[in-house]
């Protein structure tokens, strides 16, 4: 099933070549030109893009209502407000901010990481390399050899944490954030370890990794 | 060309409107003030009722004080029965009188009947021969036989002498049968509890009280005065949220009040100014702020559009590629002046909202490598990050760190993606400071950049390490640049905080 997206945008031009834009990358396009009816029927949708600058209602009072009633669906903020107040404003409620002009494939790419973020439904199996995935039963398996791979409950998170946000880089800080639910405490090898022992499962050669990739001195990225 | 006496005109009519209003000396108070609240006029009648005190009420006290003592003495005196020296010359006389100078025994009985009337006087009897017969009590300073001699030297050191002394002829002036005399000290004679009227330790103490009391309350006059100008002075320091002092209530309508009320005035005037600045900002932010917005619109149609066509790669020309790439720049470029302008804008109005905090720049410097990493891999840079483990506390604003980073990769993006590195550091030196290292091996930045209009970007990024006590050194080369960022003493101060 395509993704559905409701996209408020009141600029004509912007708004009919982004919404071919949008159905040519391969979504459904809802295109509405003020937020005012939108707010209803909200919970159909997969991802809200707004725009701030609409007639009657502003963008950031359709967006806060929306995530009022209907936390579970992301939202972006598509605007030419370029200003950290506004940006502070829209991420007060808002999943992102992207600021117009916009590069049309950024633009894909962060709707792409908001729709894995917010997947109501995860994906049945997700390929990496030698590794098949199977989120919903909680299980990876060898490729090759079709055997099970056991992870420990830790592992198992640290490394869907890493899946959800593919090919974004992440710091040691934002994993530990992410999977413990705790501030990182400077200094705690927690981390480390539970990766290296991930990384002697799941990767081929533990000394040099394909899947968990690190990116020396800032963190680690999964590729897909 | 401004003629002269046009500007002379207009300077005098200044200087007439700056000339303080003539105070007339008759004139003593301030016509706002009603007389009757004036200081002076309460500093004069506190002079007036100290000399009303002077000279009036010091007699008066003295008179209340006076006159029941006198009362008192004259009572006194009734009971003395030595008091009235005439009575007793009287009585003496005619009692003696009715005596002879044969009858030695009455003689006798009116001496002891008299000292036991008058027990500290002194009586005695001479006869006609001249032989003091009768002494009570006994004293030696008289002669037995007294002598003409003796009996003029007794009434010369007798006469208006003390002890008072009577000296009466026994049967009358004629009778030649001796005398009686009768001495009493004169110290008997008046009461000596009795005070003069005015005397110099009453009015000295009295003297003293008043001009205590007048000291005193000066005192109390002029403290007050004082306190409430440092009341006044305190209003002026302390101030709301806005800068502004905050207004005082007015409780005496007198000079200081009137001070009160002009700075009270003062402040309302400067709270409607800075209202009204307030307000222009707010408009020149709101104006400033839709102009981005209306510019950024187009840019982003035509930045959309280009991708379209950018999406024919096969059938476009090389030329028709680079110019489409070109477009894409400028658009962008464009986007980022627009953006920088507002900024500028708030910042150098300082609306820009500033919240400095304890941050850890590690972890920010870390985050912020990361979201640029896929930048500098597209552009197959070399990326050295060498960040501590433990953290780095800088007080700074997170938001302001951030774009300062942001702004320093893009410029190294654009202008020294050519040296295909980068090197992010942080190091804590040895005397305690810490320092944020960025080094790229661009063209460096003396060579003119095809991307002109960074200027104003440049200028918002000073402000900001201005405003957050942050230091920038920037060594720059054909070989590369370096920017080293440092907390300046003020930043470190205020973290130990």
């Amino acid at each position: 099933m395509k993704p559905t997206i409701l996209y408020v945008e009141d600029d004509l031009e912007i708004g009919e070549w982004t919404n071919q834009f949008l159905k040519d990358k391969g979504y459904e396009v809802d295109w509405r030109k003020s937020g005012e009816n939108a707010l209803h029927e909200a919970d159909s949708y997969s991802l809200v893009i707004l725009d701030v600058m609409l007639p009657g209602l502003d963008g950031f009072t359709v967006g806060q209502r929306l995530k009022k009633s209907a936390p579970h669906i992301p939202v972006l903020m598509l605007s030419a407000r370029s200003s950290i107040d506004d940006k502070l404003q829209g991420l007060n409620f808002a999943d992102d901010y992207l600021t117009k002009p916009f590069h049309p494939d950024e633009l894909a790419a962060r709707i792409e990481i908001l729709l894995r973020r917010y997947e109501k439904e995860e994906e049945e199996c997700i390929t990496l390399h030698h590794i098949h995935m199977y989120p919903k039963q909680n299980r990876i398996v060898d490729s090759r050899t079709n055997e099970e791979l056991t992870l420990t409950g830790k592992q198992f998170h640290i490394f869907r944490y890493m899946i959800q946000n593919a090919n974004q880089i992440l710091t040691k800080e934002q994993i530990y954030e992410g999977v413990w639910g705790d501030p990182y405490i400077e200094g705690d090898k927690t981390l480390q370890v539970h990766i290296r022992y991930l990384r002697e499962k799941i990767e081929l050669d533990p000394s040099k990794p394909l899947i968990i990739e690190t990116i020396r001195g800032i963190g680690y990225r999964v590729r897909r | 060309m401004i003629k002269i006496p046009f500007n002379r005109n207009k300077k005098n009519t200044l200087s007439e409107i700056q000339q303080p209003i003539k105070s007339r000396w008759w004139k003593f108070t301030d016509s706002r003030v009603r007389w009757r609240h004036s200081l002076l006029v309460k500093y004069l009648s506190l002079v007036v009722c100290a000399m009303l005190l002077f000279f009036f009420l010091m007699p008066l006290v003295t008179i209340i004080i006076g006159i029941p003592m006198y009362w008192n003495d004259q009572a006194k005196e009734k009971e003395n029965p030595y008091a009235n020296g005439q009575t007793l010359m009287t009585t003496w006389h005619a009692d003696t009188k009715k005596l002879k100078g044969d009858n030695e025994q009455a003689i006798e009985k009116h001496l002891v009947s008299w000292k036991a009337k008058l027990p500290k006087a002194t009586v005695f009897w001479v006869d006609a021969k001249g032989v003091t017969r009768k002494m009570l009590p006994e004293q030696k300073s008289l002669p037995k036989q007294w002598t003409a001699q003796d009996s003029i030297s007794f009434m010369k050191k007798s006469f208006e002498g003390d002890p008072f002394t009577v000296v009466s002829f026994i049967g009358g002036e004629n009778a030649k049968e001796g005398f009686v005399a009768i001495q009493i000290p004169r110290k008997l004679m008046t009461y000596d509890g009795q005070q003069p009227l005015y005397t110099s330790e009453y009015a000295f103490a009295i003297m003293m009280t008043l001009t205590l009391l007048f000291v005193l309350f000066s005192w109390r006059f002029f403290y007050r005065i004082q306190r409430r100008l440092r009341e006044l002075e305190r209003a002026m320091a302390m101030t709301d949220e806005h800068g502004i002092p905050i207004m005082i209530s007015v409780a005496k309508e007198d000079e200081i009040g009137q001070l009160q009320h002009s700075f009270n005035r003062m402040i309302s005037e400067l709270r409607a100014s800075r209202k009204r600045e307030q307000e222009e900002e707010e408009l020149r932010k709101q104006l400033i702020a839709n102009l981005s917005h209306d510019i950024r619109t187009p840019l982003t149609t035509i930045r959309t559009h280009v991708h379209t066509i950018q999406q024919e790669n096969d059938v476009l020309q090389e030329r028709s590629k680079t110019s489409l790439h070109v477009i894409v720049q400028k658009c962008e470029d464009l986007a980022h002046l627009v953006d920088n302008l507002l900024s500028y804008t708030l910042l150098s109005a300082k609306r820009y909202t500033f919240q400095p905090q304890a941050v850890d720049v590690v972890r920010l410097a870390r985050e912020s490598a990361a979201a640029w990493y896929p930048m500098w891999e597209k552009h197959q840079f070399e990326v050295e990050v060498n960040l501590p483990s433990a953290p780095i506390i800088w007080n700074v604003d997170q938001m302001w760190m951030k774009r300062i980073l942001d702004n320093v990769y893009q410029n190294v993006v654009r202008h020294a993606a050519s040296g295909r590195y980068i090197r992010i550091e942080m190091n804590e030196l040895p005397n305690g400071i810490s320092e944020l290292v960025i080094q790229d091996k661009g063209p460096g930045m003396k060579v003119a950049s095809s991307n002109k209009g960074a200027g104003i970007g440049l200028s918002i990024i000073e402000m900001m390490l201005k405003e957050m006590s942050l230091e920038q050194e920037v060594y720059s080369s054909s070989s590369g640049t370096t920017l080293v960022l440092t907390p300046k003493r003020g930043n470190i101060k205020n973290t130990n905080i």
